[in-house]
């Protein structure tokens, strides 16, 4: 079984504008190299 | 790890717009967040406005918990508690045991009495919470409200 690759932005401001044409939560992974 | 894991992967494409943000990279997008800490797990509305937040990665099965939770608030948060109703009995069907269960039907009270405008409909939900999780802070909450705030 392939497993489905999540499609990532970014971008916030590019995350926004698809948020706002396709009105969803929007998921922010905040990371950092450690 | 939890994005490997298929669910996960699927409910975040298909219900969510995920982002990824290195804080080292875009310090000034992290400033905005007022961060103390990562990884830390934001969620939004489309509008910005804050749904929840959670510090830390989850294993997948208190993700996909987490995850339909947010879901649930942001449709009581886009006037729609009928749905939330919905996504709270799919989150306990599917995850009866996660962490977030108790924070969820503290909410659903608060989405049932959205829709009914009854205020009795909020607190059969808050008592039922009270005795299945005498211990939990989520049904310690629905007992400390101020005189006069009483929903």
């Amino acid at each position: 079984m392939s497993v489905e690759l999540i499609e990532w932005y970014t971008d916030l401001e590019a995350a926004m504008s698809a948020a706002a044409r396709s009105p969803r939560p929007v998921f922010i992974d905040f990371w950092s190299y450690g | 790890m939890t994005y490997p894991n298929a669910e996960v992967a699927r409910l975040l494409n298909a219900e969510f717009i995920p982002v990824r943000i290195n804080t080292q990279d875009q310090p000034e997008v992290a400033r905005r967040f007022h961060l103390m800490w990562s990884p830390i797990l934001v969620a939004l509305n489309h509008r910005e406005f804050p749904l929840h937040r959670i510090v830390g990665y989850l294993p997948p099965a208190e993700m996909l918990a987490q995850l339909h939770f947010i879901r649930a608030l942001n449709e009581i948060r886009s006037a729609r508690p009928a749905n939330a109703l919905q996504i709270f009995r799919q989150l306990y069907a599917e995850f009866p045991r996660a962490e977030v269960v108790p924070e969820a039907i503290y909410w659903e009270g608060i989405a049932a009495y959205r829709q009914s405008k009854n205020k009795e409909d909020l607190w059969v939900i808050w008592r039922q919470l009270a005795s299945d999780y005498p211990n939990n802070i989520w049904a310690a909450k629905t007992t400390l409200l101020p005189e006069g705030n009483m929903p």
